[in-house]
């Protein structure tokens, strides 16, 4: 009998919950304890711009390999591709000289008298192009604001907010959702507010990518207990961040330097969405 | 001094005197395998970039397993011993544009398996010798030859010849053109070629077309993940292997391009254009 008053009362205060606006009013220390706000953050990320350093084993590898190649190919047809005697020619030859002396080391590929050719050895090592180095001068310095620092792996940008918030080192985060406002304008928007507009970016499809739910100190004072952040992946193509006001620095990290910078919290929650290259 | 290439010291000879194949080419003692000569960029760039990019856009979200499909027509019971040998015939008409694709997985992001290119001759028909100038531009182009590099999956450039007879045009067994599939790294290296050095300098070339709007997407080809275009003859030209002794050539040949992906399913073409767009390959719609 006592169970199925209970029932009632309870069915009865849900429903005028529903109809009643005031209900919200009176139980909004309720809400307070339970939801969380939703807002949208953004992984943004520098793709490699150079291809990865091969490992000892693999540089071994490829070289060997090269050799095969290299031992086992057709004679290449000159007679088809140049003009005898050509400055073309002269310069394949040339190149071609030293490829066979870096496989099959000395005594390999060794210059010869040869009447026909009107290229000489010097004016082919003269126009040898060296390649550009890999390590910059942004990774001498450590700039960690450069966006030229380590070539071959993925940089994410990490900012620095108010001393207020719960984490200091963090990735643009907090922009509450408009109504009929999509994640990923809701990200490009948040890029805008904090990171400034000089840069060139493009947010990776409509889906997040990652979820990072944290609760507020206790003394704040928030409608919200807590807050769910979507994360969505972006691009930089171009440009550089200019902080806003509120953001007190910037970094541009990989995945291991992440780890270093941030709340061991915050890195426990964000740590399976970044690439491990 | 002047200089002219020659390998100057002799390689060692082995012990025992090599046989010889049906050819006449030696046969090495061991058994020798061209793998990968170096690290290719486009690869590298799929793996540590794209292919994040393509999971998360092409994630289809499933919360629970799919239900089977819907039978649509009824089948006699095999286990019903009065039915059980009776031949249940197979729903009619192409079910290629129905089939759902495959549930997202990180295993099933879309990739690039191959790029086959093609060249019809019509000359060719009358005058087997109008085949030469482009199978030697192929071969050029691909650098792939038959069994190359030791690996006996490795086809080369291959005859296409005519399958069906049509009147006038046509007839089995004749040579009417060229084809090649390339793989791994060659098929990086020809797509990465043709973007950089073919397409940005053809006229009037605005990216692939994409089909009309308004046009039905319930058709086969939407359902494999195959994008495919033509070039035309003046495109051959700006290949860098045919460009540095184009005079060589009789002619030059236009082709069509069929990038294969893994794709399969609803949607499967649009996943592979993504694929696609994120080497840098323009498309273009037509409204």
């Amino acid at each position: 009998m006592s169970s199925s008053v209970f029932r009632k009362t309870r069915w009865a205060s849900a429903r005028s919950c529903f109809s009643d606006q005031r209900c919200l009013a009176t139980h909004a220390t309720e809400a307070k304890t339970q939801s969380h706000l939703l807002t949208a953050g953004v992984v943004l990320n520098r793709a490699p711009i150079l291809t990865t350093a091969p490992t000892p084993f693999e540089r071994a590898f490829y070289d060997y390999q090269r050799r095969i190649y290299r031992a086992l190919q057709n004679p290449f047809p000159d007679y088809f591709y140049f003009k005898d005697g050509s400055v073309l020619e002269g310069r394949f030859k040339a190149e071609e000289r030293a490829r066979e002396k870096e496989a099959f080391g000395k005594g390999f590929g060794e210059a010869v008298d040869d009447s026909t050719s009107i290229l000489t050895d010097d004016d082919a090592e003269r126009e040898q192009e060296q390649p550009k180095l890999r390590v910059t001068k942004a990774d001498k310095l450590k700039d960690y604001k450069s966006l030229d620092r380590r070539g071959p792996r993925n940089l994410y940008l990490l900012i620095k907010g108010k001393p207020t918030d719960k984490y200091a080192w963090r990735f643009p985060q907090g922009a509450t959702v408009r109504k009929d406002e999509l994640l990923h304008e809701a990200a490009q928007r948040l890029l805008h507010e904090q990171c400034g507009d000089a840069m060139n970016t493009w947010i990776v499809g409509r889906r997040p990518i990652g979820l990072l739910e944290f609760n507020y100190p206790t003394n704040a004072e928030n409608d919200h207990v807590g807050e769910k952040v979507f994360f969505m992946k972006g691009h930089i193509f171009a440009g550089q961040v200019k902080p806003k006001d509120d953001i007190a620095d910037f970094a541009w990290l990989t995945k291991e330097e992440i780890e270093q910078w941030v709340d061991k919290e915050y890195w426990n929650g964000v740590k399976d969405i970044l690439s491990d290259w | 001094m002047r200089a002219r290439l020659l390998r100057v010291r002799r390689p060692p000879l082995p012990g025992k005197p090599l046989k010889y194949d049906a050819r006449g080419v030696p046969i090495p003692s061991t058994k020798l395998m061209v793998r990968d000569t170096g690290p290719s960029t486009l690869a590298d760039h799929y793996h540590y970039t794209l292919r994040d990019d393509l999971m998360y856009m092409t994630y289809v979200h499933e919360p629970s397993a799919r239900k089977p499909p819907r039978d649509l027509r009824p089948t006699y019971d095999p286990a019903d011993p009065y039915t059980k040998f009776r031949y249940n015939p197979p729903v009619g008409g192409s079910r290629i544009a129905k089939t759902p694709p495959p549930p997202s997985s990180s295993d099933n992001v879309v990739r690039l398996e191959k790029i086959c290119l093609h060249s019809f001759q019509d000359a060719a028909i009358s005058n087997k010798s109008a085949l030469l100038g482009p199978l030697m531009a192929f071969r050029a182009i691909s650098g792939l030859t038959e069994e190359g590099g030791g690996r006996k999956s490795s086809e080369g450039v291959q005859i296409v010849r005519g399958r069906k007879n049509v009147g006038g045009w046509i007839r089995p067994g004749i040579a009417a053109g060229v084809r090649v599939d390339l793989k791994g790294d060659r098929m990086y290296d020809f797509l990465g070629s043709l973007v950089r050095f073919v397409l940005p300098r053809l006229r009037d070339f605005e990216g692939i077309p994409l089909a009309f709007p308004g046009k039905t997407t319930n058709i086969p080809s939407a359902a494999t993940g195959v994008v495919s275009f033509g070039l035309p003859p003046e495109a051959m030209g700006f290949f860098p292997e045919i460009e540095v002794n184009q005079d060589a050539y009789p002619n030059t040949y236009g082709m069509h391009i069929h990038f294969v992906t893994n794709a399969t399913g609803i949607g499967a073409q649009d996943k592979a254009r993504a694929l696609l767009s994120g080497y840098q390959l323009p498309f273009k719609s037509r409204s």
